[in-house]
């Protein structure tokens, strides 16, 4: 006989123990669900954009930004910057990049425009999946734009049709020829790449750039490259600061990790205040029984096995309540409601910051029945017994 | 030829510290139960009757003396020898029934036998052998409190038989129970007493007292005097034997 077929039996007497007090039950199960909401939610953002980092982020790609970063997204550089880069030894190819911000049909719905010069900038990035065709139409023609699958969705666009991204403010409005759609190129999908001089011309910024992107040979140059750009820009009216990719995109990011760094310690917070709720609530429920424990502990069974039910009763409250809040939090990410305003992204979730937070409830529910669990056995058997009394 | 000793104390003392101070609640105690007997404990509140029974139980452990059960040394155990040994040996039964009131009642008896290398099928023909012998099968599924006094006080007599344990100790069994039931209950107790069954009995209940074989009194720790049923002439003997003063002291 195993051990674990022997605690499989004491199962069912902990499953009566947590319907003896329903409603207690069912708060503290309620509480549970809350707190891992919560915890998941928070997860799921720290996951969106630690996915939104390393999704596209490329370690051999090189951003060339100002380095006086009030200009980040401003058209700070001079496009002439980028045949400079270009010609720094490691460099395979550069091209000048301008940002346009707006919106796309519907108010509040974020888009990015993108002007690059075309040819560079296909042997930097690379795109997949476009058809020999769209590439082509693109090619030819100056209003034309490749557009992200989430930036069509979200405006009803398709390929072949005009669209819009009227710029935030008093921004211009950019008109475009949709040519063909982006899948799985861009990190948010929700860009549109046109052409740069068609760009440039619409937002009056001639001959300006708000970063230069360029490729380098090999990964493990571009340390080395980064500092040969910006020392070869070091005494201009411009001076850069590189970066990879990756390190680009988290620098963006960073600010906002900043709070949600303290979010994610407000995340373990309301973790830590449910170990303490659910311990009363457990400390409750044992206090009323300490008869009955005492009882149990008279006919045989050892101090080990009745930390074992009273853990246990914690554990199998704990673990469906952060498997549900883990779960509602996950639909409601994945339901595509939740979005950050002007970030360009979506907030997801994944499966397994389910199954993880799911795994939490183990040590949530060990830790809160710890406490009554050791003064159960602390008592001893004959002052448990006299309890009644 | 007597039966073998089942419990055998010599010299047994158990104190308390309180406020800094040890309260000596059994002095130097001598006792000897055999196998198959019916002893009650008697005696005044705070006369040590119940520390008696808890340190016959190994519930609690001697400050001083020795005290054998079925050949073993209590004191001698470990606290998993001990838990091992009381959940294999010991019955108890208790004043206010001590059951878990989200069991059924077949559940309660069962509950000691969790702890048993047994199967779920022999762990239940077990189980309502026992609640038949207490005339309770019919009621196996029901709550204790779906069940009378009495009821649950014969739940908690088969959950203590369900071992087949060489001792049941009961404290207070009627103290809760109106006459009628009472009257159930001790007959039962009788009964099994009769089957061989041992059984150790706190109890102020004088009634409850005569229908013990053996009557022990305790005051202030010390075993007084020790008055003994005749085997026949059941009803007025008892009531004597209960309420006479006892003629000889006993363990000291």
């Amino acid at each position: 006989m195993t051990a674990l077929s022997r605690a499989l039996r004491l199962v069912p007497l902990v499953d009566r123990e947590l319907r003896r007090n329903p409603r207690r039950t069912a708060l503290t199960f309620l509480g549970l669900c809350v707190s891992f909401f919560l915890y998941t939610s928070l997860e799921s953002v720290l996951y969106t954009l630690t996915r939104v980092v390393g999704a596209t982020a490329a370690e051999s790609v090189l951003f060339v930004r100002p380095r006086d970063r009030s200009a980040f997204f401003g058209s700070g550089l001079p496009q002439s910057y980028a045949g400079r880069v270009r010609a720094v030894p490691g460099v395979v190819e550069s091209s000048p990049l301008l940002f346009h911000f707006g919106q796309g049909r519907d108010e509040g719905s974020f888009a990015v425009a993108l002007g690059v010069e075309v040819e560079p900038w296909l042997r930097i990035r690379r795109p997949q999946g476009l058809e020999a065709g769209e590439l082509e139409r693109f090619r030819a023609d100056r209003t034309a734009g490749l557009v992200g699958r989430t930036l069509l969705e979200k405006n009803g666009w398709k390929v072949g049709s005009r669209a819009a991204i009227r710029g935030i403010g008093r921004g211009p409005e950019l008109a475009f020829q949709i040519v063909g759609d982006l899948e799985g190129e861009d990190r948010s999908g929700r860009v549109a790449i046109l052409h740069l001089d068609y760009v440039q011309e619409v937002v009056g910024q001639p001959g300006r750039a708000t970063f230069i992107q360029a490729r380098v040979e090999h990964p493990e140059l571009a340390p080395a490259v980064a500092r040969a750009v910006d020392a070869a820009f070091a005494n201009h009216t411009v001076p850069t600061e590189t970066t990879t990719e990756r390190a680009h995109v988290a620098t963006l990011l960073g600010s906002l990790s900043e709070v949600l760094g303290a979010l994610r310690a407000i995340g373990y917070l309301t973790l830590a205040v449910t170990v303490l709720v659910v311990g009363n609530s457990v400390a409750m429920g044992i206090r009323e029984r300490t008869v009955e424990l005492g009882t149990l502990r008279a006919l045989g069974f050892g101090r080990g096995r009745v930390v074992a039910l009273v853990l246990g009763e914690a554990i199998l409250v704990s673990i469906p309540g952060a498997l549900l809040g883990a779960s509602a939090a996950y639909a409601l990410f994945a339901s595509g409601w939740v979005v950050i305003p002007d970030a360009g992204f979506e907030l997801v979730s994944h499966g397994s910051l389910v199954l993880r937070s799911a795994a939490l409830g183990i040590p949530v529910g060990a830790l809160a029945g710890l406490q009554p669990a050791l003064a159960a056995v602390r008592m001893a058997i004959t002052d448990a017994l006299r309890f009644a009394e | 030829m007597s039966a073998p000793p089942l419990v055998e104390a010599r010299g047994l003392a158990k104190s308390y510290w309180r406020g800094g101070r040890e309260i000596p609640v059994l002095e130097g105690l001598d006792l000897v139960i055999r196998r198959g007997e019916f002893v009650a404990l008697m005696g005044p509140s705070g006369s040590g009757k119940s520390t008696l029974l808890n340190l016959i139980a190994g519930l609690d452990r001697p400050s001083a003396g020795s005290l054998r059960i079925d050949g073993r040394e209590i004191g001698e155990l470990g606290e998993r020898e001990l838990d091992r040994w009381r959940n294999r040996s010991v019955g108890f039964v208790f004043q206010f029934y001590n059951l878990v009131p989200v069991l059924s009642a077949l559940e309660n008896v069962e509950v000691p036998l969790l702890l048993w290398d047994l199967g779920r099928a022999e762990r239940r023909r077990r189980c309502e052998a026992a609640l038949r012998i207490v005339g309770l099968e019919p009621r196996m599924d029901h709550r204790p409190g779906e069940l009378s006094g009495g009821e649950q006080q014969r739940v908690a007599i088969a959950r203590a038989l369900v071992t087949d344990p060489a001792l049941i100790l009961a404290d207070e069994p009627t103290g809760d129970l109106d006459a009628k039931s009472a009257e159930e209950l001790l007959s039962l107790m009788e009964r099994l007493n009769q089957r061989g069954k041992t059984f150790v009995m706190v109890t102020h209940d004088p009634r409850a007292a005569a229908r013990a074989v053996r009557i022990l009194r305790l005051e202030k720790g010390k075993l007084l005097d020790e008055g003994v049923r005749p085997a026949a002439g059941a009803g007025e003997e008892r009531e004597a034997g209960a309420a006479r003063p006892f003629p000889r002291r006993v363990g000291s």
